[in-house]
């Protein structure tokens, strides 16, 4: 609770600091919330110039809106909703698929998810670990980049940003339903890929 | 304990958080070796997304976004002033016509016929309110625009 007040205040003294002139401050406010806003902004849109823009964009907006900030929500939280607002639109512009929620699982992956668990098991050593986490890391890295946008995002900002479902859904103007059951539609779709692409890399 | 396998989600629930699960859960997992096994295939995942690597921007963002924010707070400029003379010299200017000539005004205004005074005002009265709209129209873009994010 101390740290939600805390949290608040130091919103409040910063946006009080721009409203009243100071501009500078704004500064804080980006490198404070940079690495979210590349987060949803990396998740989302593919290409770099668009990225560029995008986060531009989300600041510049936020500038300009910033008198309308209310404070129901975390600054970085309220920012990373412009961020993500701005991505859909950009989006949709473009026709892209936010969500595909039709796709169907295999759960016939037993096998190779055995092979999977013990691979770290059987790698007593340290380096071999280290070698093994590092090639699932890079096939997660693929396997995520597979996920719908809104799939991805959800899961990083879960995950990787360790946000609870209720921020998540302050972002992403879902309900926190919506946002429990997508995170667990996108970490079953994202698991069965990783044990097949692992299975492909074994043979 | 429950026999039958628990379903994905109540699986991964148990991967994040074992102390939330029910009891039933927790009993069938300590028992099925199948579902210990997905539930270490999600544990896994969970710790692999938690390491990925963040990405950040290749360019300064702070300087690409302070460049385009006016760095003090807006106030009336030059610029505006120098419209207000503008506006101030044009209305003094035709008050002053207007008082010099208003005989010639007045007399040339009683000698139109009444209906093309009728003619002279719809128009008028039209164009305001033509002039009005689309004003009114251009106002509602911009906030939409303003209300974009």
């Amino acid at each position: 609770m101390n740290e939600k007040n805390n949290i608040r205040l130091a919103d409040e003294h910063l946006v009080e600091r721009i409203l009243s002139g100071d501009t500078n401050a704004f500064t804080t406010i980006i490198r404070d919330t940079e690495r979210l806003v590349a987060q949803i902004v990396f998740k989302m849109i593919a290409g770099n110039e668009d990225r560029k823009d995008i986060a531009q964009d989300t600041y510049l907006k936020a500038f300009h809106k910033l008198s309308s900030f209310k404070f129901q929500s975390k600054l970085s939280t309220w920012i990373a909703q412009i961020a993500y607002n701005s991505c859909v639109n950009f989006l949709e512009k473009k026709q892209f698929v936010l969500i595909d929620t039709n796709k169907q699982y295999d759960d016939d992956a037993m096998d190779t998810m055995e092979t999977l668990t013990d691979s770290i098991d059987l790698f007593t050593s340290d380096p071999e670990k280290m070698i093994f986490q590092k090639q699932l890391s890079e096939i997660l890295a693929t396997e995520i980049n597979l996920l719908s946008p809104i799939y991805k995002t959800l899961v990083t900002l879960y995950h990787s940003e360790a946000l609870s479902y209720y921020e998540i859904g302050q972002i992403t103007n879902l309900p926190e339903g919506t946002v429990k059951s997508y995170l667990f539609r996108a970490r079953k779709q994202l698991r069965e890929n990783l044990l097949r692409t692992y299975k492909k890399e074994a043979l | 304990m429950i026999h039958t396998h628990p379903d994905d989600i109540s699986i991964q629930q148990y991967a994040l958080q074992k102390e939330n699960c029910s009891a039933d859960i927790v009993g069938h997992m300590a028992h099925c070796e199948d579902c210990q096994l997905k539930a270490s295939s999600y544990t896994l995942l969970f710790t692999a997304l938690k390491e990925q690597e963040k990405p950040s921007f290749d360019f300064n963002l702070p300087a690409l976004v302070m460049e385009q924010i006016p760095q003090t707070k807006p106030a009336p400029d030059a610029d505006n002033s120098f419209v207000y003379l503008i506006v101030l010299m044009v209305f003094g200017l035709l008050g002053i016509g207007g008082y010099l000539f208003k005989e010639i005004f007045v007399s040339s205004f009683l000698r139109l016929a009444p209906i093309l005074t009728y003619l002279i005002i719809t128009t008028v009265i039209s164009l305001l309110i033509f002039q009005g709209l689309d004003i009114y129209r251009k106002y509602q873009r911009q906030i939409k625009t303003l209300n974009f994010y």
